[in-house]
């Protein structure tokens, strides 16, 4: 009994919510760097690169995609830093934002949500492969091997969630490092394959006016950076240092990501030059630009990068699923998102509505992002109450009216809806003020949110979100 | 093991590791240092930089 319990204390260590002590972290700075690229490395960054490309220049399309990312990415890591130090992730100091029963629903929702990505992930995974084995002469029938296909990559995928962060760390490190080696190839390959000059000299189409067009690529950019933020702050708690936790961090999101959405963006443009229109799919366009031998570098590319995305998005996200819900089983959680993604795979809803589903989870996410780093570094100033965070007896800071910290919710309800009503609608993509031409819509609810909770704490309503002050034990 | 243990279980576990943390010599990871947060700052304000020139058409 005294070895079950103690293995299960370790389970509960690495994929559960207890902290990690400084002691027991295992992940240096290439550990992090190479497990989070590999998770942010999959075929929707080419997805994604081609979409921007058909609307801006060349030089615009680097800096919308490098720049929004980074200066987003770069923010909102900086929750990092508290998940170093305490050994907790992002969802355990939420419980002082939104209160307990407001993590539980918004954890489960947006990893309800984060789901819809590792579907899309599968989907992507089996049409290469459908168009990778065409390219070879084999002839495989779409509507048995696509979902068969995407089916199998969320089972492969969920064997290394199931591994946890050891097998994804080794995993990474042989992995990604070859990933990296593919995308330098890719792109060395795209520039020798059709001029540079040839590709800067492609005209964008535009979407209205030139500063609504690179906005609305912007927007895209934003809701791809934001789409991290929720997972980002739960491998962290296993890294050493505060440094490495939060450079491998944003290194990978804001750099590494961005660098292969580039490089979908590069060779989409190289395929208009070349074919006379836009392709996003990565076999399709190396064995277009490069000949069909270059298919099996692609092969590398989608298969790895794919299955990995799957095994450590399942991880992260049943890591988020815990933090509100922290007595249901690891494994089991594991579980039942595999027939999730699954059924989402199959099903197919969210690939034909990528644009709209990544927007409109970014509205969630945004003001999630604004409120904490606000309450980190100005309302709590980098300080937490861990006994009242995991609920101590005698420690009560963090129990609000219900289980619900009502202003944290509020601020996220607001900002929500100023965003949707107001700045940019997602669902109909309509740009409804000159705002979003400043801030896009994603950006906004991000700002707005972390600028009513600021100013909130200067209110009154700071006795209601600060009772955890005379309760600073452990800092 | 059933659900009543599975809680008190980490409830425990919880208690022990912060007790430990609260302990004056545990050695919490290194902080981030200065040069760090001016070299987040200094991206940040390079690529602001960049983006505004895209969006007045300074780079075209």
């Amino acid at each position: 009994m005294k070895t079950q319990n103690a293995d299960y204390i370790k389970q509960e260590t690495i994929t559960g919510v207890v902290p990690m002590l400084s002691g027991e972290r295992k992940y240096s700075f290439w550990d992090l760097f190479l497990s989070t690229s590999g998770f942010a490395i999959a075929t929707w960054c080419y997805t994604q690169g081609a979409y921007v490309a058909q609307y801006l220049s060349f030089k615009q399309m680097l800096i919308n995609i490098f720049c929004f990312n980074i200066v987003w990415v770069l923010i909102e890591c900086l929750p990092v830093l508290f998940g170093v130090r305490y050994g907790i992730d992002l969802w355990v100091w939420l419980r002082s934002v939104l209160g307990i029963k407001g993590v539980a629903i918004f954890a489960t929702v947006i990893s309800v949500a984060n789901f819809g990505w590792y579907a899309v992930d599968a989907q992507l995974f089996a049409s290469s492969m459908i168009n990778l084995f065409a390219n070879f002469g084999v002839m495989l029938t779409a509507p048995f091997w696509k979902p068969a296909l995407g089916v199998l990559c969320v089972i492969l995928g969920t064997l290394i969630a199931l591994g946890g962060p050891e097998v994804i760390k080794w995993s990474s490190r042989i992995l990604v490092t070859a990933l990296l080696g593919v995308g330098v190839i890719i792109v060395v390959l795209c520039f020798t394959s059709v001029p540079l000059a040839q590709i800067s000299a492609v005209q964008p189409a535009l979407m209205g006016d030139k500063l609504t067009t690179f906005m609305l690529s912007a927007e895209g950019n934003v809701a791809f950076a934001f789409s991290w933020s929720t997972q980002a702050v739960v491998m962290p708690r296993l890294c050493r240092t505060e440094r490495s936790g939060y450079w491998a961090t944003s290194l990978a999101y804001g750099v590494v990501a961005p660098f292969f959405v580039a490089a979908g963006g590069i060779m989409a443009l190289a395929m208009f030059v070349r074919c006379g229109y836009y392709e996003s799919d990565p076999t399709t366009m190396l064995a277009t630009l490069c000949g069909p031998g270059f298919a099996l570098l692609s092969l590398l590319l989608v298969a790895f990068a794919n299955i990995g995305t799957q095994g450590v998005g399942s991880y992260v996200n049943c890591m988020i699923v815990k933090s509100g819900l922290p007595k249901v089983s690891y494994r089991l959680l594991v579980m039942i998102a595999m027939v999730y993604v699954s059924l989402l795979t199959v099903w197919g809803w969210v690939m034909e509505h990528f644009g709209t589903f990544i927007s409109l989870a970014a509205y969630i996410q945004g003001p999630i992002i604004g409120m904490v780093v606000v309450d980190y570094l100005l309302v709590r100033k980098r300080k937490l109450s861990l006994k009242s965070v995991y609920f101590m007896k005698g420690h009560d800071a963090y129990r609000y009216t219900g289980g619900f910290n009502l202003v944290g919710l509020g601020c996220l309800v607001l900002s929500f809806a100023l965003g949707m009503l107001f700045v940019y609608n997602p669902m109909t993509g309509t740009v409804q003020s000159p705002i979003f031409l400043v801030t896009t819509g994603s950006g906004f609810t991000a700002l707005c949110g972390g600028t009513l909770y600021g100013l909130a704490s200067l209110t009154p309503l700071r006795r209601y979100m600060l009772r955890d002050r005379d309760d600073l034990e452990i800092i | 093991m059933n659900q009543e243990n599975i809680s008190e279980l980490i409830d425990r576990e919880t208690e022990k590791r912060l007790q430990i943390m609260q302990q004056p010599d545990y050695q919490f990871p290194a902080r981030i240092g200065k040069g760090d947060v001016a070299a987040i700052a200094a991206a940040i304000v390079v690529c602001l930089t960049l983006i505004v020139c895209c969006m007045t058409g300074v780079i075209a």
